[in-house]
């Protein structure tokens, strides 16, 4: 059955279908274990790092992604804008992924959607073809992923008291055994995934403030999902097997802001080309299923690279006794020691006390706010030892 | 289309990045029952020997940074704020007590006399190993 407005061959015969080359099952299969593998691979590393962190072992090695929630990246992404945020780097590899590629971040990396996924896998078995029937109005119900964004800026304007961690679910999720975690945001948890029994992903539907701000930025990326008019027979099998019910058999390009990039139209499409990722400039050249894996993965840690990088290069060049990095007010912290200032500036402790005019044997492990209460050491405080830092510059 | 997208996407967070900008917000009392809300960065102008009291609420973020209202750093002119200091530009009156108006929300007040002419930077620094914060308030204090 055709849906209504269906144009393009609307009424192809179904030898014209058999007589076209069907989509590779080795393909559908690669696609499909790629993206499962990251989504795994996802839960795993956030899960491991969480509960480590959370039993009071800290260690540098322990990986911890910072803005990974839809919050957190929120967040962290407005810190960035003012100037004041240093966590922006996994927010920003979104942001160019979804830039790029769409909301890829969402269908292959997001913990919890892929929790919420792999609930609704087994509310598949529990409700048959009950499971994810369409909901009436959907389409409109997408934008009420909008209502988080202006609470929060509400709450925080002070018209409203709010505070976006009542409902954080991610929070929630990995940190559920803890103290720390709000009553409500566990229950709101406990009703997404018991709504994702029946529906798939709600939380990235109507709620999620996050994949809205990635939903509008797809609208523009180059890259994305794009049926051929020619090749189309409108079996309708593509919508059908989007979880989302876009009707991708309608148009010439997904641009609806609520596709995660999942590739399940692709891989239900049962002819080679018609429905495939193409740019501006022609088709992707994706030979597997795992080229849009790679890309994701790529570009969401592009932006890591730098941040992993600067620190190093500062460090190597304290440890080289090179130049002096440049020192602002804010890597004067006042909580360094004075040793760690004498590694910034690539100077030894002994010189860094004779350039403040402080006495050998002092603790250098003391805190440069702490030593304006040493005896006779009244006058050095982080102020002066900022202006001696610049005036070495 | 898509410039119109592009410039939406611009505008909102460039709209919403004022309020969202930090987890703290301050509010400058005056004697006569004024009141100012303070943007860090941007100066607020004092009068010399007037009586102030700076109003801070901050609201803890999903990071759960542990430091503690009384473990925060506030350094004025680059030393520990201290209470009667009177070497200070800004004499502090008295210690700050801090209140929990809601849920992770705490409120406090620093009542300070202006005192000495010139421009002040007053930092507040919570270090943390998840997130942290480092504001700085100027004053200008005219005599």
């Amino acid at each position: 059955m055709n849906a209504p407005g269906q144009t393009e061959n609307a009424h192809a015969p179904r030898r014209t279908q058999r007589s076209r080359r069907p989509q590779g099952a080795s393909q559908r299969s690669h696609r499909h274990t790629s993206r499962r593998v990251l989504q795994i691979s996802m839960v795993l590393v956030i899960l491991a790092g969480v509960t480590v962190r959370n039993l009071g072992i800290s260690a540098g090695w322990i990986p911890e992604i910072r803005g990974v929630c839809p919050f957190g990246a929120m967040q962290n992404v407005l810190a960035a804008v003012t100037g004041r945020g240093t966590l922006f780097w996994f927010p920003a590899g979104v942001l160019l992924a979804a830039l790029i590629l769409g909301p890829v971040f969402c269908g292959r990396l997001c913990p919890l959607g892929s929790v919420q996924e792999w609930v609704g896998r087994l509310g598949r078995r529990l409700f048959g073809k009950r499971y994810n029937t369409p909901v009436p109005g959907d389409r409109y119900l997408k934008h009420l992923r909008w209502v988080l964004p202006v609470v929060m800026i509400a709450g925080t304007a002070g018209l409203l008291s709010m505070q976006p961690d009542m409902l954080n679910i991610s929070y929630a999720l990995f940190h559920v055994w803890t103290a720390v975690v709000p009553v409500s945001a566990v229950v709101v948890l406990a009703g997404v995934l018991v709504a994702s029994l029946r529906i798939e992903r709600p939380w990235c539907r109507w709620i999620c403030p996050w994949g809205a701000v990635l939903g509008v930025i797809s609208r523009v990326s180059p890259w994305t999902i794009r049926r051929n008019s020619t090749t189309c027979i409108s079996c309708t099998r593509c919508a059908r097997a989007c979880p989302f019910h876009i009707p991708v058999d309608h148009v010439a390009a997904v641009r609806d802001s609520r596709c995660n990039r999942c590739e399940a139209c692709v891989a239900a499409c049962p002819v080679a080309g018609a429905l495939q990722w193409e740019g501006p400039r022609g088709t992707l050249p994706l030979r597997r299923g795992v080229t849009i894996s790679v890309a994701t993965v790529a570009l969401v840690l592009l932006p890591l690279v730098p941040a992993a990088l600067l620190p190093r290069a500062t460090a190597a060049s304290a440890q080289g006794g090179e130049a002096v990095a440049p020192t602002t007010l804010v890597t004067v912290s006042p909580t360094m020691t004075l040793a760690d200032l004498a590694l910034l500036m690539a100077v030894d402790t002994a010189e860094l006390l004779e350039i403040l005019g402080i006495p050998e044997g002092v603790d250098t492990s003391l805190m440069l706010i702490d030593l304006e209460e040493e005896p006779g050491l009244e006058s050095v405080t982080v102020g002066f030892i900022r202006e001696q830092v610049e005036a070495l510059q | 289309m898509e410039k119109r997208i592009l410039v939406w996407i611009v505008l909102f967070f460039g709209g919403i990045a004022s309020v969202l900008a930090c987890n703290y917000t301050y509010t400058l009392h005056d004697a006569h029952g004024g009141t100012r809300q303070i943007t860090e960065g941007e100066p607020v102008v004092l009068q010399a020997g007037a009586q102030y009291t700076l109003e801070m609420v901050y609201v803890e973020n999903h990071r759960n940074c542990t430091v503690s209202p009384d473990e925060t750093l506030y350094l004025l002119d680059g030393s520990r704020w201290r209470v009667a200091r009177d070497t200070q530009p800004l004499v502090l009156a008295a210690l700050p007590e801090w209140t929990a108006p809601a849920r992770r929300t705490h409120a406090g007040t620093f009542p300070f006399a202006a005192q000495t002419p010139g421009v002040w930077a007053l930092e507040v620094v919570r270090v943390c190993d998840r997130g942290g914060y480092h504001g700085t308030l100027i004053f200008e204090v005219r005599s």
